[in-house]
């Protein structure tokens, strides 16, 4: 039983959480989300939906076989890191445990606390906002900070600020995408499928995307809310005029669905795990897909003239894609995989088929 | 969705090492599946002990032979339009397989469903097995049959060392030889080939030492997959994972091996067409690189019961939807209440299996473990940490609640390690003992391959046990608590009783991380503020008077499914009786611990101090502990201090009962005849299940054990109604039975075994937790005898006495043993159990009963050929009798020398074999049978090497001379196979 330092996690509604710092000793606030994940967990710290929330991990041990800061070096998008339990490493390779890596980055997290009590919570209220902090001296003033968070104009802050070209693998395409703050990683399918991918920053507008005679435009994902930058909504707009093909992913799908005219609502419960079911319609096959969203398109303000909804949530039958008809569109809520074992691999094709020219089935 | 109206659903036969109650639950979940949908279930399975061959999910039952004439005789009767064999382990798919070839199912217009011939093919034949991986890219265990040395080498050079090499064909898994290098491999190649029959072979890449990881996948026929969980064995390749402790998830995966091996999982299943569950096997080498496919099973299985019970998603059920066409989320998870079946479980809490093995019944065995599975049951016991489901899982699998064993307590350093070496039933034990004495962890790593990770977990148990001798602070009690460490463990360790105390709360396991608030959760006990249990029975109160059952944990031999079968009786006794039902019990293969059986389930250990944590939440008023086996009866006493009632007999009467001075007391007293532990009583045995409501009694099925040597009831073959006691002593024994009841005076059953000696009725024992009769007994009488002794414990008064004396058809229990899965165990049998199930014969006659059960055990029959006889002095008598009835057969008969001295003298041809002429003949395949009893002197190598080899070569062995006497009786009377009738009870 070593001696570890007290932290807490304090949640808006004063609910008090005491167990042990992790990480970088300090204070944290954001909205608090639990993520059912049993592994991955540098994948969700570096996830841009993240961006401003504390996660807690419902899967009890983390970081078994710690973190490999050459492969996992993304750069952590969460505020905040909650586990109930880390574990120390002991491979002979260059893994890092948990608490040194988030020391190494700087980021507040706290362990030892009992998760599920935790997501039982977080379930039953829906939207929690909180704050790790390693002392409960000045309580009312956090408080009063943790109520009034919001997350705001993070999509230009996470954003990368300059053009960056990306070269693919026996190249057939050449794609634009548009960085909401997504990692890297998430343009690779488009890369080991045939493109080049030029990452252009947020509020990059119609006419200077058309500079790189795209065959091809992916509107990437991003944090939270989707009605934070009307400019964003407005680009994306005269997008859709360039008669370029246009693939949207999480924040981008949202995005888009407002550029349409259609609405986006908060969502009673967000999806938050690995484990998200997702059918097709008019087919009986269905994705699992790995999701940490609030909003979602409002099902029943998407206009049939303009677009189908071709995926839905089973569990919840919130929409999860769209095909648009009034322009070359297809857009989808959750990340498709790359690779062509994966149920979701075909996604990424169908954008291929409508870049080629080719009717999707 | 598919159209059928009547499906045949084939069970997986007796329980038997390597197969335990699991096919119960999964066929019982399959048959619910059907059923929901309006088909018509037709269930057939050998076994009277499977809860499944009771009508309540089932319209028709055959308790029949598993074996293509019988089950073509089923498919001709009722014609139904499909077949679904994945319930039933492999025997039943190779039965189901073969049943198509032949072109049965077609004469009947039956479709197999669940899986097709190509499939089975594929996976059951390994030179199919590894095309159809090779196929799709994915790596298999490299792996050659050679006719030569040279050629050996040249492979195993080719492959790299070590390898592993045996000869080709050998039924003896275990003669396999591990080589380092090119010289040891070219001696023990040579060595090899000279003991093959073929002059053949096998060289395998040695791939002992990787991590094991399983992962069970379930598709549907829309190419929808999920995989339900990973499951990792903590011992890694060379113990076969029956006898592995095991995590669920896995837990020393980095994210890219974990996706890697996951992948392929979905890979394999998808291109192999499996559609339903499938459990996939890889070896991963240590660093992660390199992985085999080492297995593929397209069934349910023991893994996907330990995973269904600790994931809370029902893959026996979800099989059977797909097999009639469902897709995943167009079936419910009831568990949830809201979601589907293509949600994949999320565990926030960690699960461990412990083996349960029976050594303490076969003393001879060989404990070393191998690639041939050993244990008989295993417990399954969660935490939200390893070290609390690993500390809850030593006091599940074994008696002690600390991770210690005596026997490595005194010994030297050096001692220890070679223990560690050892892979035996107990190295778990010597590897904590060396962390507690800090042993270097990666030496232990280096020595037995077990990952670090579980080695510090490990550690981390060692050094709280430490801290709890060193520190008697709150602090430190409560922090060995939360470890799980038990009040009794704690005082085990300071010799003291702890001042502190702290009582386990509850978490769900609900399928989804508590996404969602679950309708139908069930629970472990864990540390912590929230108590999941008592806010569910707060959400969902009811005035139901409650009712806590026990159960009786892992499945150990002698424990053929009967304490199970009459749990799951209770249960539903009780509930039908108004009763709210809450179950604690360990073992992941029961029904017990299915969540719709009784309505709310515990998972967690079955000492006094668990059971009491449930007590604490739960409240309730009565507590069943009589099918929970010697440790729940003993938990009595703590549940009465604890104003729990117990129902019917409790741990008082299970003493008096026991405690044979006592017992012989009552029956003096009551005028009852009984054997003295001087006198040795040789005759018939009697047994008696006997039901009373305190005034009356009632005997559902009497039953006579064919064997009149001393062994265990349980081990014996039984007929009922007798044949050979007549009405003047079927008279005495009801009286009998009538004082015993008097003079008791109890609510519940009691089994009652009687011996007929010199025409006279002796008791020879009582027992009040023997229920290995009952299933048998029940499925005989056709009444539910567990409602019946349950209706009486709660003060409902018998409708029926006296011994019900049923007209008409003949029943036969068959034990059946596992001998073959252990190396060293003697067959001859004594007052030990050492059967694991046992199977039902149904007949006209008691000869046709007695030979389909023989059919049903498993036994090849043959009409013609030579029997080897070697008996004892005593059985000399029924030994002529014996041999005269299989020489009036034509069959030929060899004896070993005194054995054919008391032939010939009594004018029958006996050919005289030495042992070791006998073993030759035996390995030659040149007998239809072998009756081989147990000499006066216990040790007789000699003829336990005879038995041995008759195993081996699966040759039929009697280890009694009545029950060879009746069997070739049956053989004498009897018409082929084909022409005995199947009945539907």
């Amino acid at each position: 039983m070593m001696e570890r330092k007290k932290a807490y996690l304090v949640l808006q509604d004063k609910i008090i959480f005491e167990g042990y710092s992790m990480g970088k000793s300090g204070v944290a606030i954001g909205e608090v989300v639990f993520n059912t994940c049993t592994s991955s967990y540098t994948d969700i710290l570096s996830d841009p939906t993240y961006y401003g929330q504390i996660v807690a991990q419902t899967y009890p041990l983390a970081a078994n076989r710690g973190v490999n800061p050459e492969t996992d070096g993304s750069e952590i998008m969460s505020n905040g890191y909650i586990v109930r339990e880390w574990c120390d490493v002991y491979s002979d390779g260059n893994e890092m445990n948990l608490d040194d890596y988030l020391k190494s980055r700087g980021i507040v997290g706290i362990c030892g606390i009992d998760t599920r009590r935790l997501t039982r919570y977080l379930r039953d209220k829906g939207y929690v906002n909180g704050v790790i902090t390693d002392s409960l001296e000045n309580l009312d003033e956090l408080l009063y900070k943790v109520e009034n968070y919001t997350v705001s104009g993070a999509v230009s802050e996470i954003s990368i600020k300059e053009p960056v070209c990306l070269k693919g693998e026996n190249v057939k395409y050449n794609v634009v995408a548009v960085d909401y703050g997504s990692p890297r990683k998430q343009l690779n399918a488009f890369l080991l499928n045939g493109c080049n991918v030029t990452v252009v920053p947020a509020f990059t507008d119609a006419e200077e995307i058309m500079k790189y005679s795209p065959d091809g435009i992916v509107l990437c994902d991003g944090p939270a809310d989707p009605d934070d930058e009307p400019q964003l909504i407005d680009n994306i707009k005269a997008y859709t005029k360039l008669g370029v093909p246009i693939f949207a992913i999480g924040l981008g799908h949202q995005m888009l669905a407002l550029a349409s005219g259609f609405k986006i609502v908060k969502m009673e419960k967000g999806h938050r795990g690995s484990n998200q079911p997702v059918i097709l319609a008019n087919f009986k096959k269905v994705m699992i897909t790995t999701q940490n969203h609030g909003y979602a398109v409002d099902r029943d303000s998407v206009d049939s003239n303009n677009a189908d909804i071709i995926m839905t949530n089973i569990n919840d039958n919130t929409v999860e894609g769209l095909k648009y008809k009034n322009f070359n569109g297809l857009s989808v809520q959750f990340t498709p995989k790359g690779d062509v074992d994966s149920s979701t691999g075909f996604i990424i094709r169908d954008f291929f088929k409508m870049m080629a020219g080719e009717e999707n089935e | 969705m598919s159209n059928y109206k009547k499906i045949l659903v084939l069970g997986a036969g007796p329980v038997k090492i390597g197969q335990s109650l699991e096919f119960d639950y999964s066929a019982l979940q399959v048959c619910r599946a059907l059923k929901e949908e309006g088909i018509t279930v037709v269930f057939a399975n050998s076994s009277p002990s499977a809860l499944a061959t009771d009508k309540v999910f089932a319209d028709k039952v055959y308790i029949e032979p598993l074996n293509i004439e019988s089950v073509k005789r089923i498919l001709e009767k009722e014609k139904p339009d499909a077949l679904l064999s994945t319930a039933g382990g492999d025997d039943s798919l190779e039965l189901s397989l073969e049943l198509a070839q032949n072109g049965y199912l077609e004469e009947t217009n039956t479709v197999l469903i669940g899986i097709n011939q190509d499939v089975i093919r594929n996976v059951k034949n390994r030179h199919s097995f590894v095309d159809a991986l090779c196929e799709i890219s994915e790596p298999t265990v490299p792996a050659l049959v050679v006719n030569g040395v040279e050629e050996a080498c040249d492979f195993a050079d080719k492959v790299g060392y070590p390898v592993i090499v045996r000869p080709a064909y050998t039924p003896d898994r275990e003669s396999a030889e591990y080589c380092n290098d090119r010289e040891s491999l070219a001696a023990k190649a040579e060595k090899s080939l000279e003991t093959s029959i073929v002059s053949q072979i096998l060289i395998e890449k040695s791939i002992a030492g990787w991590k094991e990881i399983e992962f069970e996948v379930i598709r549907d026929s829309e190419d929808n997959c999920i995989s339900v969980a990973s499951v990792e064995s903590i011992d890694p390749v060379g113990i076969h994972t029956g006898d592995s402790l095991v995590v669920i998830p896995a837990q020393t995966l980095t994210d890219s091996e974990f996706t890697k091996l996951r992948r392929a999982a979905r890979k394999i299943v998808s291109s192999l067409g499996i559609e339903g569950s499938c459990n996939v096997q890889f070896a991963l080498s240590p660093d992660g690189k390199e992985y085999f496919v080492t297995g593929v099973d397209p069934r349910v299985s023991r893994t996907s019961a330990l995973v269904s019970k600790a994931t809370g998603y029902r893959i026996a059920y979800v099989s059977a939807k797909i097999a009639l066409g469902k897709a995943l989320f167009e079936i419910e998870n009831d568990v949830t209440g809201c979601t589907t079946a293509c949600n994949e479980p999320a565990m926030d809490y960690c699960a461990v299996k412990f083996p349960k093995w029976s050594f303490e019944s076969f003393s001879e065995a060989n404990r070393t473990l191998g690639t041939m599975m050993k244990a008989t049951g295993e417990s399954l016991t969660i935490g939200t940490g390893f070290e609390l489901a690993f500390m809850k899982g030593i006091r599940s699998a074994g008696k002690n609640h600390l991770p210690h064993l005596e026997q490595f307590e005194n010994i030297t350093d050096d001692e220890l390690k070679n223990a560690i070496r050892k892979s035996d039933d107990t190295r778990i034990f010597a590897v904590y003992e060396a962390i507690y004495r800090d042993f270097s962890i990666d030496e232990i790593n280096e020595i037995t391959k077990i990952d670090k990770w579980f080695l510090n977990k490990l550690k981390n148990i060692a050094d709280t046990e430490k801290l709890v001798k060193a520190d008697n602070s709150k602090a430190s009690y409560e922090y060995a608590k939360n470890m799980g460490f038990t009040d009794f463990a704690i005082e085990q360790i300071t010799g003291e009783k702890s001042e502190y105390s702290l009582s386990a709360v509850f978490n769900s396991i609900d399928t989804c991380s508590a996404e969602f608030d679950a309708k139908k959760p069930y629970f472990y006990s864990v540390f912590g503020a929230d108590n999941e249990a008592k806010i569910f029975i707060n959400a969902n109160n009811t005035d139901k008077k409650k009712v806590l059952v026990i159960g009786s944990g892992p499945s150990v031999a002698g424990r053929t499914g009967d304490n199970d079968y009459c749990t799951v009786h209770a249960i539903n006794s009780l509930k039908s009786q108004g009763f709210e039902v809450i179950v604690i019990n360990n073992n992941p293969a029961s029904v017990t611990t299915d969540y719709n059986v009784a309505d709310r389930v515990y998972i967690d250990p079955l000492c006094n101090e668990d059971i009491l944590n449930v007590v604490k939440t739960e409240k309730p008023e009565y507590a069943l502990v009589l099918f929970g086996g010697e440790n729940a009866i003993k938990a009595s006493e703590m549940l009465k201090d604890n104003d729990v009632e117990i129902l019917g007999p409790d741990y008082d009467f299970y003493r008096k009962i026991t405690n044979k001075i006592e017992f012989f007391d009552i029956l003096d007293y009551a005028n009852v005849k009984h054997t003295s532990s001087k006198k040795l009583c040789v005759g018939t045995c009697i047994e008696a299940h006997v039901i009373s409501d305190g005034e009356n009694y009632f005997v559902p099925a009497l039953c006579e054990h064919i064997e009149k040597a001393h062994i265990n009831s349980g081990d014996s073959i039984s007929v009922t109604p007798t044949v050979s006691v007549d009405d003047s002593m079927l008279e005495t024994v009801n009286e009998y039975i009538g004082a015993i009841v008097k003079e008791l005076s109890f609510k519940g059953a009691l089994d009652i075994q009687f011996v007929v000696f010199d025409n006279d009725l002796y008791v020879t024992k009582a027992s009040a937790t023997n229920t290995t009769l009952v299933p048998f007994v029940t499925k005989a009488s056709g009444m539910d005898v567990v409602d019946m002794a349950i209706r009486c414990m709660a003060g409902e008064k018998l409708s029926q006495t006296g011994i019900n004396n049923k007209d008409g058809k003949y029943f036969v229990r068959v034990p059946v043993f596992s001998f073959e899965k252990l190396k060293g165990a003697d067959m001859v049998l004594d007052e030990k159990t050492k059967s694991t199930g046992d199977v039902m014969g149904i007949g006209d006659t008691f000869d046709n009963a007695l030979l389909k059960g023989m059919i049903a055990s498993g036994m090849r029959i043959k009409r013609t050929g030579s029997i080897l006889v070697s008996v004892r002095e005593s059985d000399k008598t029924d030994t002529v009798k014996m041999a005269e009835e299989f020489l009036s057969q034509g069959f030929k008969i060899y004896a070993t020398s005194d054995t054919a001295k008391l032939l010939n003298s009594n004018h029958i041809a006996t050919n005289t074999a030495n042992s070791e002429q006998a073993v030759e003949m035996i390995n030659a395949n040149k007998f239809s049978y072998v009756v081989s009893t147990l000499q006066n002197n216990r040790n007789s190598d000699e003829e336990s090497i005879i038995r041995r080899a008759a195993l081996m070569r699966k040759t039929p062995v009697f280890t009694s001379v009545q029950s060879a006497y009746a069997f070739s009786k049956s053989l004498a009377n009897n018409n082929v196979m084909e022409e005995l009738e199947v009945t539907d009870i």
